[in-house]
Order: structure tokens, then sequence, then C-alpha cells
């Protein structure tokens, strides 16, 4: 073997145990030989043992700490929908055909609130309100009516066949998500998708 | 074990802040220690490691358990590092001219600021060049090798991380490993 350039790959796939047997006979025996792709070689062993032997770096006490202080300050992860739904979207759509119809049937057309507390809730017929001022920590379900936020809401608002109203020039805020579900078809999804995340413990 | 940390992730994304925490400090070390060695020195691979996890929390349930959690967190702090060393070098592209060094001479000058006074001389001058010579390195170059030879990944694992094909990271291992060599020389 005349030792040419090529000799650099040849000497990399031998490290990493690439070679045929027959390639890699010929190249010990080219090794055994030449200089040049010897120490070429030994000196690739030496890069990789410094590197393997190099110091491991441990985070400095207090890490997790610091960390788990600026978390506090975060906002809750949002829960995403979408996994779930586009993972099980065949049975999804199953489900839509046969219960999406019931639903769309069963559901009176009625004003319902659903929510984690009612506290600090002014709840009147057909309207939910957010007083100016005041926090709400949790998710808002609104039916059949509409929903005005005044004060802050750290959670998501939906409005089924509803509108979300939201006095921003009062200082009023929604940190997650706010939909309004109006159209029937919507109206299925939305159900599916909180079938799913019963199912699937992504919800509430 | 991955079991099992597969349970903490579930508990993690529901809102569950000790789990969180179990996560960092399974993954903490490893975060450091590759911060360390993309950026060469401790303050700056600290702030990553720190991103890293911020970023992890509130995109947590964006994770899907098809990966390993491993490729998923290695994949964010990678991502981190590599974008900070790409603006590092936008940011001192026109020193260098003016000096006429490479990009990466002005890693390791940078870093070299971060060392304590007190140094045994011979062992901290064989870990200055084993980083300077990694900080020499082209970013993906740089992370392919830390991922393999210091973090003792897989090929398939660094090509999820870094999502390339594993063709590309066995060259950019080859490539970073002639690069060392030069490198290295004077220690070889």
């Amino acid at each position: 073997m005349i030792c040419q350039e090529n000799n650099e790959e040849l000497l990399h796939r031998y490290l990493d145990e690439e070679l045929s047997v027959a390639e890699r006979t010929e190249l010990e025996a080219h090794v055994a030989a030449c200089d040049k792709c010897l120490t070429h070689l030994k000196e690739l062993g030496t890069v990789i043992q410094t590197l393997q032997g190099a110091e491991w770096h441990k985070a400095p006490s207090g890490f997790t700490e610091d960390l788990m202080a600026k978390l506090q300050l975060a906002k809750p992860p949002r829960r995403n929908w979408r996994v779930p739904i586009m993972k099980y979207s065949g049975i999804a759509a199953a489900v839509l055909l046969v219960f999406g119809l019931g639903v769309s049937i069963a559901t009176p057309n009625q004003f319902a609130l659903q929510a984690d507390h009612t506290d600090g809730l002014i709840v009147a017929d057909g309207k939910v309100i957010v007083p100016e001022g005041s926090e709400y920590n949790g998710n808002l379900v609104i039916q059949n009516g509409d929903i005005e936020v005044r004060g802050k809401v750290n959670g998501n608002v939906t409005a089924l066949n509803g509108k979300v109203h939201l006095a921003r020039a009062a200082g009023a805020d929604i940190s997650g998500e706010v939909s309004e579900v109006d159209e029937a078809l919507e109206k299925f999804g939305y159900y599916v998708k909180e079938l799913f995340s019963g199912f699937f413990g992504t919800g509430k | 074990m991955e079991l099992i940390e597969q349970r903490i992730v579930k508990r993690a994304q529901k809102g569950d802040r000790l789990a969180f925490a179990e996560l960092v400090e399974l993954y903490k070390d490893k975060l450091f220690n590759l911060g360390y060695r993309m950026l060469g020195n401790p303050q700056e691979a600290e702030d990553i490691a720190q991103e890293a996890f911020l970023r992890a929390y509130a995109n947590l349930n964006k994770y899907n358990a098809d990966h390993k959690f491993s490729t998923w967190i290695y994949r964010i702090a990678t991502n981190l590092c590599i974008d900070r060393i790409r603006k590092k070098k936008a940011d001192f592209s026109l020193d260098a001219e003016v000096d006429g060094i490479e990009g990466g001479d002005m890693y390791s000058r940078l870093s070299a600021q971060g060392d304590t006074p007190e140094q045994e001389v011979v062992r901290l001058e064989t870990r200055r060049e084993v980083q300077d010579a990694i900080d020499g390195l082209p970013d993906n170059y740089r992370a392919a090798v830390i991922l393999k030879y210091l973090h003792d990944l897989s090929l398939i694992e660094i090509s999820e991380i870094l999502e390339v094909p594993v063709s590309t990271v066995k060259t950019r291992i080859h490539r970073g490993r002639e690069a060392l060599r030069a490198g290295l020389r004077p220690m070889l």
C-alpha cells in the first residue's frame, strides 16, 4: 500500500472498528511499515484517551435550589392538548362519529360554568365576571354564555357558544389560552379533547 | 432506570415541581459539564445549564415519551450552547480580524479570565490545553466530540440530539479528532 491521503479516512474507520477483516489486515500491515501512518494513528489514539480522561465538571452546589427559585417565578407549564389528539386522531374520529352527534343533540342550550372553584367570580345569568383587581387561579369554561375578564386569570378561558371579553384597558390579563368555540363541529372537537384528556391523563 | 425516569417526567408534566427538581438533580452535572466543555468556562456553563432547564420546564408538554428524556434535554442544552457560540463569534469577529487570529482562539482568551489565582501549574496547563483545543473546534465538531468522548453517548443518540444522520455524526467526530490532533500536537 502506498501512503496516500485517503489513509486518514482508513485510520479513522480503523479506530471506529468499521473496517472489514481484509481492510484491517491490509492497513495493519501498512502501518507496521509506515512511520507516518503509525505516528498518525498513535496521535489519534492519544487524542481519544486525553478526551476520555478529561475531568468531569460538576454543577456547583446550590444549582438546583437556584433553578427552583427561578421556577417559582415562572408560569406553570401549559397543557398541550395536541399531542394526544394527533396520536389518537384515528380513534378520535371514530368517537366523534359515535358520540359527537349524540353530544350535539344532548347538549341543552343552557348557561353553564365549569370551573376549578368560583371564589371571587361574579356569576350572573348568561354571564361570568372576573372583577377588576381580582386574580383567578384555574381554568374557566363557560357554555352558552359570555365571560368578562376585568381582573387576571391564571389559566385557560374557553367560551362555548359565547364570547370572551377582555378589558385590557383595566389591566385585565389571561395567562393561558383563550378560545371561543361557536361552530357546532368545533364543539364536538372540544368534547373529544376533553374526553381524551380524561382518558390519557393530560387534563386537569 | 428509563422507566423510573419516564414516571418522574410524567409527574413533572402534570405540574409536580418536586418531580421536576428530581430531573434537575439527575441531569444538572451532565448539562453543566456539556456547557463547560462547549463554552470553556464555569460561569457560562452554569448559565446555559440553568437556561436549558428553564426551557425544558416551559416546554415539558412538548416532550413526547417516544424518545429518551436524556436526548431531549441534551438537545435543548446543545442548541443553546451552539447558539451562544455563534453569537459570540458574531460579536467578536471584528476583533478577530484585527488581531489576525481565528474565532476559536478568541474563546480561549475570553475563558482564560475565569481562572483562579492558585494554580497547580502543570496539571492546570494540561487541562487548559485540552480545553483550548476543544474551544478551537468548529461548533458542530465540538458538540459531536464532546457528546461522544466526554459524555460517552452512542452515535445514534448523538445523531438524535444534533438532528443529523449518523453518517454526519461520524464525519464530524472524524474531523474533530483530526483538528484536535493538530491542536494538541505539543502534548502528543
